[in-house]
């Protein structure tokens, strides 16, 4: 447990201080940041006080000492575009993303496990295969097509949703949509894959000459069987999803993290880019932990080996 | 014998199963005959590939889809062939009770024995969870697991082989089925371990006055349960009998072949092992006539071509078998 | 996997169900996926020659015939795919703008096959202080959303196509060294590798005529999946406005700026959109066929 817990958050040090230094050393390199603000028609005083102001005039390990420094204390200085502290503007953000990513997330998951299923399930039929011939298909859509091709029908023609915003509380079902749909479509993929290979378990052999039916054998015994790989390739894919949400808010403009990271990076608002490079980095950190306690809960085996 | 006195629990009769390939139809058993009654052990035995699981499971409904059978299945007195998947599953459930033989695999990992076992009496006895879990740690008692309370609350990677086999055991009998069938449910554990489990089944049989039917390629196995044996070659029985008979008078080459590959405790030095040439023969590749012709030290012309039908019953027989050339009868 | 089969296993003994071949249709994209490669290399080519055969040119504006809808007619000009809201054609932009997607994902994906391969065969053959530095960076970066870093870079450094590759390059290298890593630990246990050992064999020769032959299958068809992921990925990041420079069209711009006419001239951002859709399914659809042909295994990564 503890075991667990320790090496997440070296992997999270590991990540902030890599990232950081990287971001750090990347902005000096490519150019004076001092410039960026200032704008292009700044006098020479303007830039030389924008400068000092940051700490630009230091030498460059001073500049990365007080980085890491402010780093370890959340301070990522003010953005450039709200002249407000980076850090609470990023953090006012991520309830929205974290509803967003929650309700995607639901909604992969109670679509593609009873479609995984059924997929297995009637493999040799033509339903079967459509099943998978879609997922095929929306595995190949980005989530920011998606997102076009729902605009289009829903909002342009049909005229029932909102394209944009999270005004209403409908506004939530076409940035889930198409922030679900490729993980939806991956997963029944993976599910029907896990539940054909499981099919050949002894146990599974064991619960029909037990007379169990077949929904009993599927849902129960299956279900909680292959949710240990799929929980596995869940850790995997959080990264990518949390990417495609970061896109998603920026195709319907929902204002959560991923948008004021967009308008950061039109800005060159470093402050606000590293503030939420972080923040993502700790929530897909935090993400993968429960993950790994996940783990421990279904599958016994791994739990002796920890305790 | 007092077992052929008991009712009889399954009778197959001219039982035939094809399956459909791409290489075509492989008949994987051809016309089989047996039947085992109340309280009887009957042994299947042959190496593998001659047909044993499939001959028995045809009876559970638990072959593939892609099988197809002829014949018929009587499970107490009443025809299950061709019956619906849902009458087939109420026999498993009531009737029918069967050992696997990886018990490691026959369990799922993730859930507590007990609770595997709770499991069958909450859904096909309608128990409440605590009861269905007392019924369990009882269960667990009378399989002769010690401290059946703490194990009853692990997980089956915790178990020793042993152990798990009579979880398994303990799930087969649950419901007091009639008929118990044991796919070789010795063969993946230590040599110890085997015989106690044979006895434990041997023990149950009795108490509870079930059929058994073990699948085995174990001589020494089948000699220390079975009331009958039935020795199977490429998909048919070549002899069936009481278990001393075919033992000590093996009318078929095959099986004089098998006895004689044994070594016997005590025939010292002298008597050297034999072995049989050749390989057993795959599904596809059965040859005409006996199966056994090529590897037959006793064939005779009319061996490869026409097959040997098994006479049952013949004079008042209970021993019964399918060769052109015997061995003489001792 | 066949279902049957796997049945068949279950109850069978594997010494009789391996006999028992599997009855009937082994994948249900069967005959797709040499069609979709042929057709991938007919849209592939189609655009490489853009300059030869397409009359209109991509940047050409035309404020007069601004946003017309497809099949337009303007003076001799033919608008098949209708205009943008600059009266760019939109029909020219699209065969342009597949040149980028083409290109960046054969390129990303060979050069991550490269050097992720290179990098996972180095830790398998050596164990030790490589292993254990390289699969930790892969299980980091894997587990981290690295799209977000690849917009910071991208933004910091300034959008360009090398840029673009070499950022990719960095993100998708990680699921070839997994690969390689795992597939060249799985040779190392053979006998025909333990044999060449004790030959005294060692070293690249080894490694090359021993382990490397047993990877490439699994890679390649990895290899397709990544350039579907690719593709995805760049025309993303065009979306966001980060990829190659505006004046050069990509499928990832249009879409971004046909977004803001969607009201009234759909065909902007509509024919982008479907060209994305269908390049990464028909990739897909291939490396499916590829991997049920190759190693089945591989689609669970």
């Amino acid at each position: 447990m503890i075991r667990i817990l320790g090496s997440r958050l070296l992997q999270l040090i590991l990540v902030v201080i890599g990232i950081g230094t990287l971001l750090f050393f990347l902005v000096r390199v490519s150019g004076d940041p001092a410039l960026a603000i200032a704008g292009s028609d700044a006098t020479a005083e303007n830039i030389a006080s924008i400068r000092q102001s940051l700490g630009l005039d230091r030498s460059i390990l001073e500049q990365y000492l007080s980085f890491l420094q402010n780093l370890c204390t959340l301070n990522f200085g003010e953005s450039y575009t709200y002249l407000l502290p980076a850090m609470p503007l990023i953090l006012a953000a991520l309830p929205n993303t974290l509803y967003l990513s929650f309700v995607a997330f639901l909604l992969a998951i109670v679509i593609a496990v009873p479609a995984g299923i059924y997929a297995a399930v009637k493999r040799n039929s033509f339903s079967g295969k459509a099943v998978m011939s879609i997922s095929m298909l929306g595995q190949s859509i980005p989530p920011f097509v998606i997102g076009i091709f729902l605009i289009l029908v829903f909002s342009v023609w049909l005229r029932w949703l909102p394209s944009f915003g999270n005004e209403a509380g409908l506004s939530i079902i076409m940035p889930s949509v198409a922030l679900s749909a490729v993980l939806m479509a991956r997963y029944t993929r993976l599910i029907r894959a896990y539940f054909l290979e499981e099919l050949n378990r002894g146990y599974v052999r064991t619960g029909k000459s037990l007379g169990f039916t077949n929904a009993r054998i599927w849902f129960k015994h299956i279900l909680r069987n292959i949710s240990v790989p799929m929980l596995s390739l869940i850790g995997i894919d959080l990264g990518k999803f949390v990417g495609g949400a970061v896109i998603v808010e920026a195709v319907f403009a929902w204002p959560g993290i991923g948008s004021l990271m967009i308008n950061a990076v039109k800005a060159r608002d470093y402050p606000l880019l590293e503030a939420g490079v972080f923040a993502i980095a700790v929530m897909v950190v935090l993400l993968n932990l429960i993950v790994d306690l996940l783990y421990l809960y279904i599958d016994p085996r791994i739990r002796a080996k920890v305790n | 014998m007092s077992q052929s006195n008991g009712k009889p629990i399954v009778e197959v009769s001219n039982l035939d199963v094809f399956f459909n390939t791409t290489q075509g139809k492989l008949h994987a058993i051809r016309s089989a005959n047996w039947s085992v009654s109340q309280g009887e052990t009957l042994v299947i035995l042959g190496e593998s590939g001659a047909g044993k699981s499939v001959s028995v499971h045809a009876a559970t409904g638990l072959l593939p889809g892609t099988a197809e059978i002829t014949g018929s299945i009587k499970f107490e007195g009443e025809e299950i062939l061709g019956g619906s998947e849902e009458t087939l599953r109420q026999l498993r459930a009531e009737k029918i009770g069967v050992i696997f033989q990886d018990p490691l695999a026959s369990l799922d990992p993730c859930f507590k024995v007990g609770a595997q076992i709770a499991e069958i009496f909450t859904v096909h006895r309608g128990m409440s969870k605590s009861e269905a879990w007392a019924e369990a740690v009882k269960l667990l008692d009378s399989v002769q697991i010690p401290d059946p309370e703490r194990r009853a609350n692990q997980f089956s990677h915790q178990l020793s082989g042993g152990q798990r086999q009579r979880v398994v055991i303990a799930m087969a009998i649950a419901l007091s089925p009639t008929l118990l069938i044991a796919d070789e449910p010795t063969t993946a554990l230590d040599a110890s371990v085997q015989v106690a489990v044979l006895e434990l089944i041997k023990k149950l049989r009795n108490e509870r006055k079930m059929a058994v039917v073990l699948i085995t390629h174990n001589i020494g196995v089948a000699a220390s349960i079975a009331d009958r044996i039935a020795i199977m070659y490429g998909g048919r029985i070549v002899e069936i009998g009481d278990t001393k008979e075919v033992l000590q008078s093996p009318r078929h080459p095959y099986t004089q072949a098998l006895l004689a590959s044994m070594p016997k405790i005590g025939a010292g030095a002298s008597k050297r092992l034999v072995t049989i040439t050749g390989t057993p023969p795959s599904l596809a590749t059965i040859p005409g006539g006996c199966a056994f012709h090529p590897r037959c030290t006793r064939a005779i012309a009319k061996c490869s071509d026409v097959v040997p039908e098994i006479e049952l019953n013949k004079n008042g027989s209970l021993h019964s078998f399918a060769c052109h050339n015997p061995e003489e009868a001792n | 996997m066949q279902p049957k089969m796997a049945i068949g296993n279950l109850f069978l003994g594997s010494k009789i169900a391996s006999k028992i071949a599997p009855n009937g249709k082994k994948s249900y994209f069967l005959q797709a996926g040499p069609i979709c490669l042929f057709l991938l290399a007919i849209a592939s080519i189609l655009s490489f020659t853009a300059n030869l055969w397409v009359a209109q040119d991509p940047g050409y504006q035309d404020l007069i015939s601004r946003l017309k809808p497809p099949f337009s007619k303007v003076g001799d000009l033919n608008y098949y795919f209708g205009t943008d809201q600059l009266g760019r054609d939109v029909f020219s932009r699209l065969i342009h703008g597949g040149k980028i997607s083409f290109a960046v994902g054969l390129i990303t994906a060979t050069l991550a096959m490269i050097i992720g391969g290179a990098l996972g065969l180095i830790a398998a053959y050596f164990r030790g202080w490589q292993e254990a530095i390289i699969l930790r960076v892969v299980d980091i970066q894997t587990a981290f959303p690295f799209l977000i870093v690849a917009i910071a870079i991208v933004s910091i450094v300034g959008s360009g196509l090398t840029t673009i590759i070499t950022t990719l390059v960095i993100w998708l290298w990680t699921p070839f060294a997994r690969l390689a890593h795992a597939k060249a630990l799985i040779v190392k246990e053979s006998e025909f590798y333990k044999a060449a050992i004790s030959s005294g064999r060692s070293g690249f020769g080894l490694v090359f005529q021993h382990i490397v032959p047993n990877v490439v299958g699994s890679m390649m068809v990895v290899w397709t999946f990544i350039v579907a992921q690719t593709i995805i990925a760049e025309s993303s990041m065009s979306y966001l406005g980060l990829g190659v420079p505006l004046s050069t069209p990509t499928w990832g711009s249009m879409l971004s700026e046909g977004r803001n006419y969607l009201e009234n001239a759909w065909w902007i951002a509509l024919f982008p959109a479907f060209a994305i859709m269908l390049t990464v399914f028909c990739v897909n659809v291939f490396g499916d066929w590829l991997s049920d042909r190759i190693d089945p295994q591989t689609k669970k990564i």
